[in-house]
């Protein structure tokens, strides 16, 4: 036998093996793991963790992930990887997983039946509908996301549900959509090869999109000339590769983009041609209540009106304001005025999680738009995402409480007619009423019914609200004691959140289930089930469909669309239906598939189109908007809004904003003022206290602290500090201090000069670890447009800790 | 007391003349044709002045020369005499490649088994064995770059130096090195039950004396001698650094799946 022909048996041997664990015939037929003689089966799946979407090979022997390589194929990370991606596979194998359906009994959570755990959340929701939400995610995968979101909005009409996604990347969105009337970046990760200059505002890029970064910095390997400039309020590993830093006050970064505008109108060297064929000026409305867009649309604004407002923003003033000296403000400003130039911007929570977020992200397009450093590869306004599929789930399926899938609002009644239609639903079933967002959602669930807390029972899937939201004791350990509260939470582990969980679901994770993520710059991407998830545990999406499922069984009306079928009927290649409820049947057909294709129609409105669900089978993702051709060929599309590329722009017009808010093709540049801090230091507070990641730990570290390559390296959080602030209190390096804000207090080791270094007067502890939990000191101030809290922000003060005291006794809450 | 001949004091002076002239040109020929790399390569070039040569400079009364600093009392016998911090035992001397043997099966193994101690996996990036500068890829390449061997400790060559930022891939094995860390906060939260596969052994030969295949995975591993050169780990080092074209005759094992997925996939 040839060995070509061996390697292909062989190859088949193990796919078949391999798909036995997979969906039925019809899928298994799409596989496209491959295998060597060493009996490792690779296949593809997009990593699990961070929001710039590498695609990993997964490899597969006896039933377990033993290997992950970067892979090769996928244009995204070209064959390289982080730490933490390396190590993905690992993800799943932490000892203590969840493997049964738990609720708690007198205090203790015990082990009761799925069917018990089903009928137990319908039962809940029979009894109060309206008081029933969803907490989602932006690492629920699409077809998760979808499922949820129809259940509520077209099942239940209850548009309580909102994703994690609001704490992270809400004011991405709106900074674009009140830009370009889209969400979205126009421009995708080429920009990064192309780019001449990098500016990177408030972004540790390094350490938290090190794929894409490495993608930047290795350029210089290649010969080729790239400045990459860090603007930021400490100095990181990313400052190491910059050719300037700039070090801003916090919350001053809204001056520096001001002061850009300010010397690109000065000089004359802002884009004349540009904005006037591409651009209108806007500002805050008089009426921001005056209709629920209005705070999105704004006012119009003359250009002169414009110059006018940014007048005062001299070099010098700006220097007065963030600490930058007035030559580097005009240092900027000589590059946005060069023509000769691409000039690609990146930032992700340091705009966004901002209690002027909304402004941030504006004011940043903005001077973009004006210098006319837009629309050509390498010129861009790109916000990097958070979770593999903020983007992809939270905001284009849109579970957000004000969205409809495609980027439809609840409030439109054409939108609700619309998803009406699709969902064949009877006319007026979406409640046209705008859910609670998620800092109001959890601070309704923690208030006593009596009191207004509307909310009963509360469903958390695929997230750590128990350690991500700000300001704990207030938004989430007050419904300790709430004896009517019912909270239910499905994860893979034990959490901050199942700490108070009422009742706890094991779900399957990553390859464990079928998935399909969409990256930040908007590829959609898909992958098989690979293995099996341990013991009892089960898909997310089936748990939406089961819970479902029950509710039409005891005779909720809304789960029976207009024709009286059942909302999540789901049918196989030979047009029968499956029952996708009952977890037996869930894989005699590929759900992801059957709801993708579902949900496919409603992203052509906003011109996201998708392609169909076998394009993405044989694809390292799509960029969307993906484009059928004359020869039936699926085209991604890399740049929005530009003729050369974006074929839903109209011949001759260069470019073309084609969901402009003016209605007239046209982009928005605001204007938007420098504002202090929701919080600020004073005499009693003297520090400023930033939070965010490193890079071992993939957010609350529920994954990455399982993981003995990444916890080893980074084992728990500390807290940063300016070596002359610790000597002057005579705080010594890894000495256990007390940090203090108005909301709470941690003690924890300080690092000083370690990872990053933090200015005088200024602190930064990670949120990774959930026996230091940052966020009971974090402030719950929301941007008043996008409702994302600013957690990079807030005042704090340091004590030293007597030697008696281990910061053990006060990590562990005393309440637990 | 008679005066040397003139005639015979003019002839020496020729004679000397001549002699400084031939070694002067000789010399610098010979330096011309000797350059650094070879004698780095063939001749081991060591720190310490040999005991001969010493002897004979202290039995002369001739300019004194420079003792070597390894040769320094203060070295050997001052307080941290024992550091054993010898300048001759912490450089040494490069390899002499012509003494290079093959490793034996044992220390083959224990270098097998310190590789998969630092790995996942076979493929995942190696946690580093020691503290790091947090802040700076610049220090590992301090060492990393050109690859460096002190006493024992082998600090290898930087096989895929297209990558410059080291700490996106590897990471301490030791915790951030904090001075004081409460011990309570360094156990980790649960242990992993993930098992890889066996690790390469070694390549297979056809015969036996064919050259062995390569037994893992070559993705990002432009440089073999980072790990098979002389700075590797003892028992994976080649015994014939100087045939330099490796994959002449040493190819990735058929076993390996190395293509990149089938055509039907983009």
């Amino acid at each position: 036998m040839q060995r070509r022909e061996f390697l292909k048996l062989s190859a088949l041997a193990t796919a078949s093996a391999v798909a036995a664990t997979r969906a039925g015939a019809a899928t298994s037929a799409q596989s496209t793991a491959t295998a060597g003689t060493d009996g490792i089966a690779w296949d593809k799946a997009p990593c699990r963790f961070c929001g710039t979407g590498c695609h990993v090979r997964v490899g597969v022997k006896d039933g377990k992930v033993v290997a992950i390589q970067g892979d090769q194929l996928a244009e995204v990370n070209k064959g390289l990887l982080c730490v933490k991606g390396y190590h993905v596979g690992l993800a799943l194998y932490g000892k203590d997983r969840l493997t049964t359906p738990l609720l708690r009994k007198n205090g203790k959570l015990e082990p009761i039946s799925w069917d018990e755990a089903i009928e137990t959340i319908a039962k809940r929701v029979m009894a109060a509908p309206d008081k029933f939400a969803i907490y989602g995610s932006g690492q629920w995968t699409i077809p998760e996301g979808y499922a949820a979101n129809k259940l509520m909005k077209g099942g239940l009409s209850n548009n309580h549900i909102d994703p994690n996604a609001r704490l992270c990347m809400a004011s991405a969105v709106t900074g674009y959509l009140s830009t370009f009337g889209v969400d979205e970046p126009a421009g995708c990760y080429d920009d990064l090869d192309k780019c001449d200059v990098l500016i990177m505002w408030g972004n540790n890029m390094a350490e938290m999109h090190p794929v894409l970064f490495s993608r930047v910095i290795d350029r210089r390997s290649r010969g080729e000339k790239v400045t990459i400039i860090d603007i930021g309020t400490r100095r990181t590993r990313t400052t190491e590769f910059a050719d300037h830093y700039l070090e801003f006050k916090p919350q001053s970064d809204l001056a520096i983009m001001n002061g850009i505008a300010h010397l690109l109108i000065k000089n004359g060297t802002y884009d004349a041609k540009f904005v006037e064929r591409f651009c209108n000026f806007r500002q805050a409305p008089k009426d921001p209540t005056a209709t629920p867009t209005a705070p999105l649309i704004g006012d119009a604004m003359t250009f002169d009106a414009y110059k006018a407002a940014h007048e005062p923003y001299t070099p010098e003033h700006v220097e007065k304001i963030s600490g930058v000296p007035a030559a580097k403000i005009r240092l900027l400003g000589d590059l946005f005025g060069r023509k000769d130039i691409r000039i690609t911007s990146v930032w992700c929570m340091g705009f966004n999680q901002h209690s002027r977020g909304t402004n941030a992200n504006r004011l940043c397009h903005g001077i973009h738009l004006l210098s006319g450093h837009f629309g050509k590869p390498g010129d861009a306004p790109t916000s990097l995402t958070g979770q593999p599929s903020a983007c992809g789930t939270a905001r284009e399926v849109g579970t957000m409480c004000h969205f409809l899938p495609g980027g439809r609002l609840v409030a439109n009644p054409e939108h609700r007619k619309e998803s009406e239609k699709f969902w064949n639903l009877p006319e007026g079933r979406i409640n046209p009423k705008m859910g609670h967002h998620t800092v109001l959602m959890f601070e309704k669930f923690c208030t006593p019914t009596a009191k207004g807390g509307d909310i009963g029972t509360l469903w958390v899937q695929v997230t750590n609200p128990g350690q991500s939201l700000p300001n704990l004791h207030k938004l989430f350990k007050a419904k300790r004691g709430l004896e009517d509260k019912f909270l239910i939470v499905s994860d893979v582990y034990q959490t901050a959140t199942t700490e108070l969980a009422d009742l706890v679901l094991p779900s399957a994770m990553w390859v464990e289930k079928n998935g399909m993520y969409g990256n930040s710059e908007r590829r959609t991407q898909q992958w098989f089930k690979m293995v099996n998830p341990p013991g009892d545990a089960r898909d997310d999406c089936w748990q939406t469909i089961a819970v479902a499922r029950k509710l039409f069984e005891f005779g909720h009306p809304g789960l029976k669309d207009k024709d009286g079928k059942f909302l999540f009927t789901i049918k196989n290649d030979a047009g029968a239906e499956v029952p996708a409820w009952d977890w037996k049947h869930y894989y005699d057909v590929n759900v992801d598939k059957a709801l993708f294709e579902e949900y496919r129609p409603f992203s052509r409105y906003k011109h996201k189109d998708l392609a169909p669900y076998d394009e993405y089978v044989k694809a390292r993702g799509l960029r969307w908007p993906v484009v059928q051709q004359a020869n039936g060929a699926w085209r991604e599309t890399k740049f929005r809004f530009s003729e050369f590329d974006d074929s839903y722009v109209k011949k001759g017009a260069e470019i073309q904003f084609y969901h402009s808010t003016t209605k007239d093709d046209k982009a928005q540049i605001w204007f938007a003022p420098y504002e202090k801090a929701a919080e600020e230091p004073d005499a009693e507070y003297p520090f400023w206290l930033c939070t965010g990641r490193v890079l071992e730990h993939w957010h609350t570290g529920t994954m990455t602290m399982r993981i003995p390559q990444l916890s080893g390296a980074m084992p728990h959080a500390y807290v940063e500090m300016h070596s002359e602030d610790a000597a002057e209190r005579g705080i010594a390096n890894g000495e256990t201090i007390v940090v203090k804000t108005r909301r709470g207090e941690l003690k924890l080791p300080v690092w000083i000069d370690g990872r990053a270094k933090v200015p005088r007067g200024s602190l930064f502890i990670p949120f990774f670890d959930q026996r230091l939990l940052v966020n009971d000191l974090t402030l719950g101030e929301v941007d008043p447009i996008s409702k994302e809290p600013d957690y990079k922000k807030c005042a704090a003060t340091v004590g030293k800790v007597s030697q008696a005291e281990t910061f053990r006794a006060s990590s562990v809450e005393k309440s637990l | 007391m008679n005066l040397p001949d003139p005639k015979l004091y003019q002839k020496g002076a020729w004679l000397f003349g001549a002699i400084l002239l031939t070694a002067s040109v000789s010399g610098y020929f010979m330096g011309l044709r000797q350059t650094g790399s070879q004698i780095s390569m063939t001749r081991p070039v060591s720190l310490v002045t040999a005991d001969s040569e010493r002897g004979a400079v202290l039995a002369t009364n001739s300019v004194p020369v420079a003792i070597s600093y390894a040769k320094q009392d203060w070295l050997r016998d001052g307080a941290n005499g024992h550091w054993q911090n010898h300048v001759a035992h912490l450089a040494q001397p490069p390899s002499n490649l012509a003494a290079l043997t093959n490793a034996t099966e044992a220390e083959r193994a224990v270098a097998l088994t310190e590789r998969a101690a630092r790995r996942a996996f076979d493929g995942a990036p190696p946690v580093v064995p020691h503290p790091i500068a947090q802040d700076s890829s610049a220090a590992c390449l301090a060492c990393h770059g050109p690859g460096l061997a002190i006493k024992d400790k082998i600090a290898s060559k930087i096989s895929h130096a297209q990558y410059s930022s080291c700490t996106q891939c590897h990471v301490p094995s030791g915790g951030t090195g904090l001075p004081a860390s409460e011990t309570a906060l360094l156990a980790p939260l649960a242990a992993n039950q993930f098992t890889s596969v066996t690790p390469p052994l070694k390549g297979s030969r056809a015969w036996p004396l064919a050259p062995p295949t390569i037994p893992h995975s070559t993705l990002m591993r432009s440089d073999c001698l980072s790990c098979h050169g002389p700075g590797g780990l003892f028992g994976l080092r080649t015994p014939h650094p100087d045939r330099q074209s490796c994959v002449q005759c040493h190819v990735p094992d058929a076993g390996l799946d190395q293509h990149v997925f089938s055509s039907a996939v983009k």
